[in-house]
């Protein structure tokens, strides 16, 4: 769906994997039928870990792509992440980069083409927007009339007189939009529509983001796309795409596109075609076809998600640590034995060579 | 600064002319096809994945050219730094000119500006070790940061913000309003995959402006807080490589701007630049797969030896430190 000309000279490279993946696609989607099938198997595993689980009912569980990359990654490390780790731990400029660069860049397109609507045909390109002076306009904006969402946040750092943490946040919301529009190209692609919390302009939309199983209203499962493609529409015929302004390891992106392809299902009820993956450091885009194999994927990491909280309320053990670079920085190193072997022999490597 | 040295900066980027036609296509094809080949060589040795790769920053391939055993010599122990206060120095003269790029600010930007910048960004290093040193610091510190507390030089956090905030001055008073349509991005990173990602070349950049799509000639600016030396031209060419190999196009040039003496360097990016970057890191890559399958890491002793983590265990660094003081 996302087929935007890219004004680079350099075309972004389209890693091997996904190519082949989307090569391989079939056709004849049911995108209402598979996300409804999706939606009574993420269910009913919910429902199986609770039920092993007596003692987790009632917990609050939050299941966003970190969550869920941690819970992959290492189960015992994210379960030893505490309330910080399992909830959203609040706007900081570091998170904010993306939210703020999103709305900026919706307002500026707002400002620029103030007839146009999604998927109007352009008479002619709006011109390039300049990132830093969108996101100062943004966060004037905000700081005037403060919405809900990271604008709130934003506001209260301009009542507070905080120009520094402004400045800050500033930055990565610049970053992410230079390299989003770099990497997925200007003008953007037609019927491309910016996710924020703010549904009155015509390049943007609400994503359903969350969904709660049946009768679970402490369970929360939530993609973050940062936009659209397409119409959301029974058909099928649309795109999620996620820009990260650094690369993941490949296991990391594959797993990304998985669980935004299943989150997504599960919050709009429809399943996407693809879910397209762009890296602002290296221009890199990769492309997923959402089938059966990537949906299942997504389940499983969703479902792990709930299991690893679950057995949060235990006794914390490290009989499934899986010891990785992480190790570095977990609250348990001191006490987790695969962790410990693992930074006293493998963990000497770093950045791919041995340490002395 | 001189006057000179005030203008470089923006007269380049009043007359982006003056830059010269950045380097596309066959240089930089030439250049990836030679690291590929380098890479792939490399990777049958080292054994990296795409999962576990190689991860090489401009630190560690500069200390793969100039000492391998520095190279792998890990961390101080207990996660100490030899030269800290230059570290931390180092930090806020770097935030400082973000912040400068940022808010294109008229009112000098303080010591604690910089601190804060820092701390919102998630690098509390700098002050963490200023509130080690001066658990009491002075309420209000001003441009300068100075108080009448100052000890022998480095001793205090005093001293230390005396010293950050005489540079960030001398910085910031000549750093020019930059223009929106450069595309100012500070902390850009960049990365180049190699043999299917086992290998990563990466690295952050201080300040970037233009490049693809603005129309204008790529530009990255350096800061370094200490004096210039002919090593940060190495540094500079690296950066080359890497906007121009992701980009598609070459900056024009990287201008490196030392705080510690007010110099400013200009190093166009021009095609051998390109060519002889690409193959010094071929050349890192090939020392880095023999350390990986176990090679002794060779140790080339310089005037960096002092700052070593290895100082007190290497006999070829002992050896050099000790002719140094002789001399």
């Amino acid at each position: 769906m996302i087929s935007a000309p890219t004004p680079t000279p350099a075309a972004p490279t389209v890693r091997a994997a996904a190519t082949r993946r989307a090569a391989e696609a079939g056709t004849g989607r049911d995108a209402v039928g598979t996300a409804d099938r999706l939606r009574r198997e993420v269910a009913d595993r919910i429902e199986q870990v609770l039920a092993a689980t007596p003692a987790a009912q009632g917990s609050e569980v939050y299941v966003g792509w970190v969550a869920a990359l941690d819970a992959a990654t290492c189960p015992a490390r994210y379960r030893a992440s505490g309330a910080d780790g399992w909830g959203f731990p609040g706007w900081s400029a570091a998170l904010a980069g993306a939210a703020i660069g999103r709305a900026a860049l919706a307002r500026y397109l707002d400002a620029v083409r103030p007839s146009a609507a999604l998927g109007s045909e352009p008479s002619c390109p709006p011109p390039l927007p300049a990132p830093l002076e969108a996101v100062r306009a943004w966060v004037r904006d905000a700081a005037r009339a403060p919405g809900g969402g990271v604008a709130s946040w934003v506001a209260e750092l301009a009542r507070a007189g905080d120009r520094v943490e402004l400045a800050a946040a500033a930055a990565n919301a610049t970053r992410w939009m230079a390299g989003f529009v770099r990497v997925v190209g200007w003008p953007l692609p037609e019927r491309l529509a910016l996710v924020t919390d703010d549904v009155d302009s015509p390049f943007t939309r609400r994503w359903p983001r969350r969904w709660r199983p049946p009768g679970r209203g402490t369970i929360t499962v939530a993609g973050s796309p940062d936009a659209v493609a397409g119409k959301v529409a029974p058909s099928g015929h649309f795109d999620l795409l996620v820009h990260r302004p650094s690369s993941p390891t490949d296991g990391a992106l594959a797993d990304r596109a998985a669980f935004e392809a299943a989150a997504g299902a599960l919050g709009a009820g429809m399943v996407a075609e693809h879910v397209v993956i762009t890296a602002g450091d290296s221009g890199d885009r990769a492309r997923f076809v959402v089938d059966q194999p990537l949906l299942a994927r997504g389940a499983d990491l969703i479902a792990g998600v709930v299991r690893q909280r679950a057995m949060a309320g235990e006794a914390w053990t490290d009989d499934d640590a899986t010891p990785s670079a992480a190790c570095h920085h977990c609250p348990e190193r001191s006490s987790c034995s695969p962790g410990q072997r693992w930074l006293a022999g493998p963990g000497r490597w770093r950045a791919g060579l041995p340490t002395l | 600064m001189d006057s000179y040295h005030r203008s470089v900066l923006a007269d380049l980027l009043a007359q982006p002319e003056e830059l010269g036609e950045p380097v596309t296509g066959a240089v930089l094809d030439d250049a990836l096809a030679l690291l590929e080949d380098a890479a792939a060589a490399a990777v049958r040795d080292g054994g990296w994945t795409s999962d576990d790769p190689l991860r090489l920053s401009k630190w560690l391939l500069t200390w793969l050219l100039r000492c391998p055993r520095r190279a792998v010599a890990g961390p101080e122990p207990d996660g100490a730094v030899a030269d800290l206060g230059g570290l931390v120095i180092g930090l806020i003269i770097d935030a400082g000119a973000k912040l400068a790029t940022l808010t294109g600010r008229t009112d000098p930007i303080t010591v604690d500006d910089a601190l804060a910048f820092l701390d919102a960004t998630g690098d509390t290093r700098a002050s963490d070790h200023l509130a080690d040193l001066d658990p009491s610091p002075p309420a209000a510190t001003g441009a300068t940061g100075a108080n009448s507390a100052a000890g022998p030089p480095g001793s205090t956090g005093s001293d230390l913000r005396a010293e950050a905030g005489a540079r960030l001055a001398r910085l910031t008073a000549t750093w020019p309003v930059i223009d929106p349509g450069w595309w100012p991005r500070v902390e850009e990173p960049v990365r180049v995959r190699l043999a299917d990602g086992a290998v990563t070349l990466g690295g952050r950049l201080d300040v970037l402006l233009g490049g693809p799509p603005t129309g204008r000639p790529g530009l990255v600016i350096e800061v370094k807080s200490g004096r210039w030396h002919d090593a940060v031209r190495a540094d500079a060419q690296v950066y080359g490589l890497l906007v121009g190999l992701r980009d598609g196009v070459a900056p024009a040039a990287v201008v490196t701007v030392a705080a510690g003496d007010g110099a400013t360097q200009r190093e166009p990016i021009r095609p051998a630049v390109l060519q002889h970057t690409a193959e010094r890191v071929a050349v890192a890559l090939r020392t880095a797969s023999g350390l990986a399958a176990g090679e002794a890491p060779v140790a080339r002793p310089g005037t960096y030896c002092g700052f070593c983590p290895l100082r007190d265990e290497c006999p070829e660094g002992r050896a050099a430190t000790k002719a140094d003081a002789a001399a």
